[in-house]
């Protein structure tokens, strides 16, 4: 693609604010301005209730900020349908769809030519490991599997950028650190900018270039942290001290903030 | 009797297969013997105390005006009239209280101009219009379509409402996500959302249409089986009107069946369809 090399996402003083009737104006996110490198895949960690969701959903098209804008490469949110990606915390797998239906939702809903896409929603399934799978329906998989073709759905249209929030907190421990490899190995090979909400500090870690910390409501970013180590990492880089050692910093502003739940 | 007993030698091969098959078939015999058992008793009673066959018949005076009845087609003549009144019924209700639930539960203006109406309508025993839409639409067809259709109109209109309104947040979220338009949004996640409460309602609906056609009948109407029953009822008919009422359970179980198998394949999805449970579903 010819695009100039854009930065991914661009917020410039995004802020959101909720009326309530009994506590006024609540503030979810404070003023907030941040440049995302295309390609990079980004993490964000925060304690639960600082407006990492918030900021998902509104670079995700699925709220109005009250302040500020955001663009996803050089275009307002919400201008290229297709161009983003969504993987939710569960699966949100439609029930009367098989999995190949599923997979082929936003291909259904931007119209795009269905022929051609199948084979890349095939393509997408044997990238998550589910193939054979596609004439199945979402009851008849396990959790994970589950997750899995949700995250077939959110790569099907080649989106440039992928939302991911909390996508594996439903899982067990030995399946989410698969999926984390999964993740990776998907990443590297598709070469998307991805921006990762999680409340795992290990799993920011391992699969990202950059640890944005936020604080407790209302939101904002304390901390920016490089993660400096090679891919592709394997599991086994998770006991080295160059991870522990990530780790643990990200950990003291936690504990400097008062946040427990991480 | 005897004969049920016997097992096939089919059967006898696998161990596992004629435990479970004896246990049907005494599941069987128990509801079978008791129901003969029941007709025994009631045949008995009537001949020992002499009641008259206009105040309650006995069984093979039934069974016999039944078959008289049905052999004649005289009963298949009526039944025409009532089942077609009640599935044109059936199909207009449903498909108008389907059509304006998803509109007012798709248009917040529609809802604000509608819903008096239908809170005022909703609590108001539908039968009770019957003898005016006879005054309005004469003896003919017409006005036992509208009253069949008037009262499965309502339990589709609010089943409708609240299935649209029951689709997942998170569902919600996710196409709007994609870029999905409102309608896309209805037709993709909404609309199938609903369908469990849709076939629901016409689960209800299709024994509120018999009943509907029948009171539109009573009140006036020139053929159909509540006219019959009406005629026999005149004539101090006690067998004739038993046997007309068999009929009318029978199209009545025949239709629920029919559309709890089309709910099955419909919601074939859903495993909380799947189950038969004939006993509380009526």
């Amino acid at each position: 693609m010819p695009a100039p090399a854009q930065d991914a996402i661009v917020l410039r003083g995004l802020s959101k604010t909720y009326r309530t009737r009994d506590h006024g104006d609540v503030f979810a996110l404070q003023p907030m301005t941040l440049d995302l490198a295309a390609g990079s895949f980004v993490a964000l960690v925060g304690p639960s209730g600082c407006g990492k969701s918030t900021l998902l959903k509104i670079l995700a098209g699925i709220q109005k900020p009250s302040t500020g804008e955001a663009l996803i490469h050089g275009q307002p949110v919400g201008a290229a349908r297709g161009d983003v990606g969504v993987v939710m915390q569960s699966p949100v797998l439609f029930p009367w769809r098989s999995i190949l239906q599923n997979v082929m939702l936003p291909v259904n809903v931007l119209g795009l030519d269905t022929a051609r896409h199948r084979t890349v929603a095939m393509d997408m399934l044997k990238l998550v490991e589910l193939e054979g799978f596609e004439r199945r329906y979402p009851r008849e998989l396990s959790g994970g599997m589950q997750q899995r073709a949700a995250i077939a759905r959110a790569l099907v249209t080649d989106p440039k950028l992928l939302l991911m929030d909390e996508p594996f907190g439903a899982l067990d421990a030995m399946t989410r650190e698969h999926m984390n490899v999964e993740l990776q190995r998907i990443w590297m090979e598709k070469k998307k900018s991805v921006l990762l909400i999680t409340h795992s500090i290990p799993e920011a870690v391992f699969l990202a270039d950059r640890v944005l910390v936020m604080s407790p409501r209302p939101g904002r970013i304390i901390e920016d942290i490089t993660i400096d180590l090679p891919r592709p990492r394997p599991m086994s880089l998770m006991g080295s001290p160059d991870f522990g050692r990530y780790v643990a910093q990200i950990r003291e502003i936690f504990q400097a903030q008062g946040g427990l739940d991480a | 009797m005897t004969m049920t007993e016997t097992r096939t030698p089919a059967d006898a091969g696998s161990p596992a297969r004629p435990s479970r098959l004896a246990g049907k078939i005494r599941d069987w015999l128990v509801t079978l013997g008791c129901f003969a058992l029941t007709i025994g008793a009631w045949e008995a009673a009537v001949h020992a105390m002499n009641v008259p066959s206009y105040v309650v018949p006995a069984p093979t005076e039934i069974v016999a005006a039944l078959h008289r009845g049905l052999s004649s087609g005289l009963y298949l003549r009526h039944l025409s009239h009532t089942l077609q009144a009640c599935l044109m019924g059936f199909a207009i209700g449903s498909l108008i209280g389907i059509a304006l639930g998803a509109v007012i539960a798709s248009f917040r203006f529609a809802e604000l101009i509608v819903y008096p109406y239908v809170i005022m309508f909703k609590s108001m025993p539908k039968v009770a219009l019957a003898p005016l839409f006879t005054l309005w639409f004469g003896l003919g067809i017409t006005s036992k379509i509208v009253s069949a259709s008037i009262i499965c109109f309502f339990p589709l209109l609010v089943n409708t409402i609240a299935g649209l309104r029951s689709a997942d947040e998170d569902r919600i979220s996710l196409m709007k996500s994609m870029g999905a338009t409102p309608f896309q949004i209805f037709w993709y996640l909404r609309f199938p959302s609903a369908l469990p409460f849709i076939m629901a309602g016409l689960e209800l609906a299709v024994v509120l249409a018999l009943i509907g056609t029948i009171v539109a009948e009573f009140v006036g109407a020139r053929a159909g089986l509540g006219t019959l029953i009406q005629i026999q009822n005149a004539n101090m008919d006690g067998p004739g009107q038993f046997s007309v009422l068999i009929l009318l359970s029978v199209i009545g179980l025949t239709m629920n069946v029919i559309v709890r198998k089309i709910k099955k394949w419909v919601l074939f999805w859903d495993p909380s369809a799947q189950g038969d449970d004939p006993g509380t579903q009526i």
